[in-house]
């Protein structure tokens, strides 16, 4: 615990450095140029993406549809979990049918495919991240509950427990560890596909915000999304993992 | 007298990967009796002694002959502790307990109290509400073994439970297991390939051959102390009329 502690103040310090020597080289020694913008003007960008590009509903629009999406799916495997994730489930067979289709096609031309399908709206945003943090969740809990101990199983079978309360109580609580492991990368993923989404879909959001900058050439804004985009997941990252070491805190094995 | 448990010409089968039959084992013949608190069966090393006990639990029921509890068709399950004991890291000591405790019907439930029984039986008082990740396999046995409790068997079976811990927990868990069946009048079977590990602690031994498994001989305790079984056994695997020493942990 800390060893992990001093190994993350040590990356913090590192990126503190690293803006020190920004702002050093790049407003004080180095002429302005394309590979980085002035400390002072990404400032005033800052500035100006809250007035002139309503930044915080933008950002509110992201960061919703992210996490209620995700929150949503969730809940739903959850509520649904002894009818879709047992075994004799025909849902079971289907989400890893679906998912060996996924590992085939890449997620992005769903995305693709939704954008067509649905008009732009709020609402194909959280349809698609709803349905990509379903399929992620789903076949994850799928693969896991295949990695069950099976003596474990047969063990609560032998003093009368029957599938549906093994599910729930034994084999459902064992993959909580690993499922909340994989939020972390679920998150990564999310706020990649969501990005990319909205650059293509346009409406609102930080994908559409960056397809300006881009557009515009906008260094400093660029900058700026890199860096709220960055403190944004990273703020995400740091709620997941306080979540994850104090519900899951135990390991089957 | 009367057989508690009775294995009658069990036989085993499974497809090879060519269609072929192949055996695991053969007219499996053994009985343990009332006064057989502890039985051990001793099998080679790889001999499929988690196969047996699976199947004397009743929860592999694919195979051959009968195994019958009390002189009837077993119907109903034998509580089955693995070699890694099934301690549930996510409950506390006495919610693992009484997990299997709401399966029961209202009035067989146990009362808090004599939960509590259970946990003072198995040495764990004062740890109720500790939680069993990353403690030892003897704690996380005795968990293992007051939730078989729960259900008031007449027989629990052992697969191997007591391989993985060392000398002085192992002791402690031999005592345990001969106060149990004493005080609650409990059968253990323990399937195990340590001839020392079963001398310590049966008062009789099913002796396994190997390819195909079957019964090579029933040993019963003269009473003549510890180190008895141990010397009959060796006389046994040195006269190569069973499997050899190999095949064993002495």
């Amino acid at each position: 615990m800390t060893t992990s502690y001093h190994s993350e103040r040590k990356h913090y310090y590192f990126i503190i450095c690293l803006l020190i020597l920004w702002i050093i080289l790049f407003e004080f020694i180095l002429p302005p140029n394309q590979i980085l913008p002035r400390p002072s003007i990404t400032l005033l960008s800052f500035i100006n993406l809250f007035r002139d590009y309503q930044f915080i509903i933008n950002i509110l629009s992201t960061v919703s549809a992210l996490y209620f999406s995700a929150i949503a799916a969730g809940i739903v495997i959850w509520i649904f979990r002894k009818y879709i994730l047992t075994d004799k489930s025909i849902f079971k067979f289907l989400g890893i049918s679906l998912g060996r289709i996924n590992r085939l096609v890449p997620v992005i031309l769903i995305g693709l495919f939704l954008i067509i399908w649905f008009p732009v709206s709020e609402y194909s945003k959280y349809a698609f991240m709803f349905l990509i943090s379903f399929s992620f969740l789903f076949n994850k809990a799928a693969i896991e509950l295949k990695k069950v101990n099976i003596e474990t199983i047969q063990s609560i079978n032998s003093l009368g427990a029957d599938e549906i309360f093994i599910f729930e109580k034994i084999s459902w609580k064992a993959i909580e560890p690993a499922l909340a492991a994989s939020l972390t990368e679920l998150h990564y993923y999310l706020w990649s596909l969501l990005i990319v989404f909205e650059y293509i879909n346009g409406g609102t959001g930080l994908g559409k915000l960056l397809r300006t900058a881009i557009q515009f050439k906008d260094l400093a804004d660029l900058f700026v999304y890199g860096i709220t985009l960055w403190i944004l997941i990273l703020f995400g990252m740091s709620i997941i993992n306080y979540f994850k070491n104090k519900i899951f805190f135990w390991s089957v094995n | 007298m009367n057989p508690v448990l009775e294995a009658k010409n069990i036989s085993k089968y499974y497809k090879g990967p060519a269609g072929s039959k192949q055996v695991i084992f053969e007219n499996i013949n053994f009985s343990i009796n009332e006064e057989n608190s502890i039985t051990s069966i001793l099998t080679p090393f790889g001999w499929g002694k988690s196969t047996l006990l699976r199947m004397l639990s009743g929860i592999d029921r694919d195979y051959t002959g009968e195994i019958l509890l009390n002189g009837n068709i077993i119907n109903k399950k034998l509580p089955f502790i693995p070699e890694n004991p099934v301690s549930l890291p996510w409950l506390d000591v006495i919610d693992n307990v009484r997990l299997v405790n709401s399966l029961r019907l209202k009035r067989d439930q146990l009362s808090i109290n004599a939960l509590q029984d259970l946990i003072d039986l198995v040495g764990l008082t004062g740890y109720e509400d500790h939680y069993p990740f990353n403690k030892s396999y003897g704690f996380r046995f005795r968990i293992t073994l007051a939730r078989a409790l729960v259900i008031s068997p007449q027989i629990i079976l052992l697969d191997d439970s007591l391989k993985l811990m060392d000398f002085e927990t192992k002791t402690e868990v031999f005592g345990l297991i001969t106060k149990i069946s004493l005080a609650r009048k409990i059968k253990f079977i323990l399937a195990s390939s340590n001839i020392t590990e079963v001398d310590s602690i049966s008062d009789k031994i099913i002796f396994m051959n190997k390819k195909p498994g079957s019964t090579a001989r029933e040993i019963l305790n003269n009473k003549q102390g510890l180190g008895t079984f141990k010397k009959e056994i060796m006389e046994l695997l040195l006269d190569g009329k069973v499997s050899n020493t190999s095949n064993y942990a002495i």
